[in-house]
């Protein structure tokens, strides 16, 4: 019997279901269908730091409570890597949020600012002013809409977009498995189990209201824009639309809005002069880093507050922000919401956030004497367990400042003439709890013991003379940079795993000014 | 439009609404009205018209045989199908004779060569025109009467779902599906849509991953330095199993889009590698071609023969020698018409026709030899390892002739073959099949997809359709199923933005 005569003979044979069963069963198959078709898509949207980013900044703004933002910030990377709301937060109380992601186009970015209006009533809206002057491609176009809820505004967006030449089609954006399936092979078990907001899987990247942080500085030196010529960039005119659209927006609704230029290696006074132009002429406040004026105002320096030529790091975005809420709160006036119990969300992030800007700071530390000190002194030390290792020899050019370093936290040790001589140490909570120095060169010294946080830990130290090296062991990965000179590793137990890892090289004149901090990964 | 194109199950699913939302009697004319805008949109005005004047051409053709009671028109049926059989070989087989004649011109010491025609032929005509003669000739020889309104002939020429790849139907056959208003059957819809999900799991999950693999294999290295050995005949199955999923899995998007509108298709396919020998393989694999060009090629040329020389042969030879080599006359006919149909080619004339020819004429004229040779080993062929042993046998003949079809030409084939005589069974271990264009987790999403279609293909076997015994179990279970089949097309299948999907292989014939 072939299928055909199979399926009539069934047909006609078979039992009927009801006209309920008829009715409601498709329904209910067409509902979960749908239902798991939204789970399996969000699954397959790519995780990668762009996409997480978006997904922490727009898919996240719907679930906020309402009405408790006052100032939005939008742009690409450049805003959430250079605002840093718990900044304004902790000096003025008022409650911001970045909103941005890697590359955002202006057209996502007025309709990611409808998308906030119809949960949120902003005083103002700040934003960088890259994409006026730049370009964006699709896929930066994709992290804003695909991670938006359905609403008209997605509607609009995607139609709007759609009719531009090159872009992918409509039916991408409606189902946008269409355009991820081919992810499904990188999926793990992993991509199954919600993963906290705030912190990237991928990099580890940690996120505070949107603002993105980063450790790391590019170390390089550039000059600011110092004096402003006639010649002009070129406008994005599609950005242009969508900026005045922005500009309009904010107007009708009785909304503050301010333009800015984060310090960047890579802009140019032309560009400037376009986003001046534009600012001057729609009566916009626009504050550009990148001029001298601004630049030596806000205290930036390349070298220490960019951590890529484009993007500041954390201590960037401090000073960027700092200088951004003097500006704002001279503008217009905004209600301290640091003791508001609907904003209690916002404050239970703040022990967190400044506990990681306490921890990039020791990752960007440079003096071993002022590394000494900031992990062991101040609230955030108490989580943290230092393990210090001498790898080949640690008693040359240690200056009178790391020895009263050194005697503050509480070591005994006495490096000098100790040429060659392995040594361990091991702080918890700020204080030395344990301290050992080979009685002679030839000595190798071991030790193992448990972090607060239950995790072990092996060290182990040897001079030249008696091995040549450093292992310090949290779990079982040896963190150790393994270097010459005082091996330092620092264990966070809030975080659960080593934050820093870096060498002091002795050996070396001004060594103890010179850390060698290994790239942390996760 | 792809029959796996978003824009394709769109207009399906509006001709739907439209067609259960009109009353019976007229449902067929929104068939009609689906068929032609897709014909339009597919193919434009021009050869639309071109179809059109075709089907009026098989409509007058198959109406003069009742008309012309004196007998004195007898020839107008027969310009019917010659009309139509000369514009078919105009738009898809004239490669295979302007390239013949130059060849044989380039034997002359004259400059002189054929220009190769640049014509876009209507869709699907290799499919339509075998209908519409197939029509005629069964009207002639009285099979049943002549449809007497011309636009039944035209929905039976250009209905939308069958059009770019059959099946091949009988004029007969559809009169009582097509033509008239199909109730909404509840089953019959569901079952629909579920050999259509199966259609897209065969075509965008195993058959797009075969081509990435048979294209490595049967690309550029090919023609140089190229594959040797066992990926060689690994590629020619591959192909094989491409071609399988390709195609019946297209012929499960149409049919079960069929089923949808209450109309049932012929099969195209039933399992043709469990078949046992490679006739077998031909009775099981494209049927309605094979079908077709027995009842309108081998019978009627088999007839004409013994009826012309028959009695002749028979004072000669003896009469069952007579008989025998008129039916293997009219099988090489027969092997060399279907051979063409496949794409004016000597690689299909020879890989996909007179291969079988001469497998199939060989084993019988040798069957008396291997019927001895079996008796004196006492090979029992009563036993399991013997049906698997004519199985393996049916499938590598199978995929030694079809596989030319895959070569840029018949010479490039019998070069591929010979290189395949190396030894290397290592490649089967040694991580080459990866380096073929899938990486190892599409590799075995492959394997994957093979192993559910074999199992679902035993499972018909023993039990019939197995959408029907699925329709039996609990609601979990089915339902179980039937969202593992559309995820793992979702998420598996080869198509959407920046993909697409290759085209049918029978779409191209």
């Amino acid at each position: 019997m072939t299928i055909a005569q199979s399926v009539c003979a069934t047909t006609k044979t078979g039992i009927r279901p009801s006209l309920t069963v008829r009715i409601v069963s498709p329904l209910l198959f067409v509902v979960l269908f749908f239902l798991a078709l939204s789970y399996i898509t969000d699954k397959l949207i790519p995780v990668d730091t762009h996409w997480f980013i978006a997904r922490e900044n727009i898919q996240r703004m719907n679930r906020l409570p309402k009405n408790t933002i006052d100032i939005a910030v939008l742009g690409g990377s450049t805003s959430y890597h250079s605002f840093s709301p718990y900044e304004l937060y902790v000096k003025y109380g008022i409650s911001s949020r970045c909103l941005g992601t890697s590359n955002q186009p202006m057209s996502a970015s007025y309709y990611t600012l409808l998308e906030l209006l119809k949960t949120q009533s902003p005083r103002m809206v700040i934003l960088e002013a890259e994409k006026l002057t730049g370009s964006s491609s699709e896929a930066d176009f994709r992290r804003v809409v695909d991670l938006m809820p359905i609403s008209c505004n997605k509607l609009h967006v995607i139609l709007a977009h759609t009719q531009m030449e090159g872009s992918d089609s409509l039916l991408s954006y409606i189902f946008p498995l269409t355009k991820f399936n081919s992810t499904w092979k990188e999926l793990t078990y992993k991509s199954f189990i919600n993963v906290p907001f705030r912190v990237n899987p991928a990099s580890n990247e940690t996120m505070y209201a949107g603002f993105v942080m980063v450790s790391g500085q590019h170390g390089k030196d550039y000059s600011p824009i110092a004096k402003l010529g006639d010649e002009s960039a070129d406008y994005n005119e599609e950005s242009l639309d969508y900026l005045k659209q922005i500009v309009e927006l904010c107007r009708e609704r009785g909304i503050q809005f301010l333009l800015y230029s984060s310090l960047r290696a890579t802009w140019t006074e032309q560009r400037h002069n376009a986003t001046q132009a534009f600012a001057d002429e729609n009566n916009i406040r626009y504050i550009d880093f990148n001029v001298k004026e601004a630049f030596m105002a806000a205290d930036l320096s390349y070298p220490i507050d960019l951590w890529d030529t484009a993007h500041t790091n954390t201590f960037g975005a401090i000073k960027t922000t700092r200088f951004l809420g003097e500006v704002i709160t001279s503008a217009c006036s905004f209600l301290d919401r640091r003791n508001d119990p609907d904003y209690a969300y916002f404050a239970a992030e703040l022990p967190d956030y400044e506990h990681w800007v306490h921890v990039e700071r020791i990752q960007s530390e440079k003096n071993l004497a002022s590394y000494l000190l900031a992990v062991t002194e101040g609230a955030d030390a108490l989580d943290y367990s230092v393990y210090i290792s001498v790898k080949d020899e640690a008693s040359r050019n240690i200056s009178q400042e790391v020895g009263e370093a050194f005697n503050k936290i509480g070591v005994t040790t006495d490096f000098a003439d100790k040429y060659h001589y392995s040594y361990l140490c091991v702080i918890g909570g700020g204080k030395v709890i344990y301290e050992k120095l080979a009685s002679d060169a030839s000595e190798a010294l071991s030790h193992t013991g448990v972090n607060p946080d239950g995790s072990a830990y092996a060290i182990e130290s040897a001079g030249y003379e008696c091995g040549n090296r450093s292992i310090i062991k949290v779990g079982n990965v040896d963190a150790s940079r393994n270097a010459r000179g005082f091996n330092i590793v620092v264990y966070d137990n809030r975080a659960r795993r080593v934050v820093d890892s870096v060498t002091w090289d002795t050996y070396l004149p001004d060594a103890t000014e010179q850390a060698q901090h290994k790239a942390m990964t996760p | 439009m792809s029959i796996v194109a978003f824009g394709f199950f769109c207009f399906t699913a509006l001709s739907l609404l439209l067609y259960y939302c009109f009353p019976l009697r007229l449902r067929w004319y929104v068939l009609l009205a689906a068929s032609v805008a897709f014909y339009i949109i597919g193919c434009g005005w021009a050869l639309f018209l071109c179809m059109c004047v075709m089907a009026a051409v098989a409509y007058i053709g198959a109406r003069f045989v009742e008309w012309d009671d004196g007998r004195r028109l007898q020839w107008i049926p027969v310009v019917s199908i010659l009309l139509v059989t000369v514009v078919l070989i105009a738009f898809k087989e004239s490669t295979f004779f302007v390239n013949n004649a130059n060849w044989l011109l380039g034997f002359t010491n004259r400059s002189f060569r054929f220009h190769m025609p640049n014509w876009i032929a209507p869709i699907g005509i290799s499919y339509w025109a075998l209908m519409l003669i197939g029509y005629i000739l069964d009207v002639k020889w009285g099979k049943y009467p002549a449809e007497k309104n011309p636009v039944k002939v035209l929905l039976f020429t250009c209905y939308f779902p069958q059009m770019t790849l059959g099946p091949l139907t009988r004029f007969d056959d559809m009169r009582g599906k097509l033509f008239v208003g199909h109730p909404f059957e509840y089953e019959g819809f569901c079952h629909g849509i579920q050999r259509v999900g199966w259609g897209l799991f065969k075509k965008l999950v195993i058959a797009e991953r075969l081509a990435i693999l048979v294209s490595t294999i049967y690309g550029p290295k090919a023609d140089g330095y190229g594959y040797q050995g066992l990926i060689i005949v690994f590629g020619a199955m591959c192909y094989i199993l491409q071609v399988l999923m390709d195609f019946s899995g297209a012929i499960d998007i149409v049919n079960g889009i069929s089923q949808t509108f209450g109309i049932v298709m012929p099969e195209n396919f039933q399992q043709p590698f469990y078949a046992q020998s490679l006739s077998e393989i031909w009775r099981r694999w494209h049927m309605t071609l094979s079908f077709w060009a027995r009842d309108y090629i081998m019978y009627p040329v088999q007839r004409m023969l013994t009826i012309r020389y028959g009695k002749t042969m028979q004072r000669h030879m003896g009469k069952k020698n007579s008989r025998n080599i008129l039916l293997y006359l009219s099988m090489l006919a027969t092997w060399f018409i279907v051979g063409l149909w496949h794409n004016g080619d000597w690689k299909y004339i020879c890989g996909s026709g007179l291969f079988f020819f001469v497998m199939i004429v060989g084993g019988l004229v040798l069957q008396p030899f291997f019927d001895s040779l079996k008796n004196l080993l006492h090979v029992n062929t009563e036993s399991w390892s013997w049906c698997i042993w004519t199985r393996v046998r049916s499938f590598l003949l199978f995929t030694l002739s079809v596989s030319f079809g895959r070569a840029y030409d018949l010479a490039t084939g019998f070069i591929f073959w010979r290189r395949a005589l190396v030894w290397n069974p290592w490649i089967l271990f040694d991580g080459t099949l990866f380096k073929l264009g899938l990486d190892g987790k599409d590799f075995w999403a492959l394997v994957l997809g093979l192993c559910v279609v074999l199992l679902v293909s035993g499972a018909q076997i023993r039990q019939g359709s197995t959408r029907v015994w699925l329709g039996k179990q609990n609601i979990v279970f089915r339902w179980a199923i039937l969202f593992g089949l559309c995820f793992a097309v979702l998420i598996l299948g080869f198509y959407g933005e920046g993909y697409n999907p290759a085209d049918f292989i029978y779409g191209g014939f």
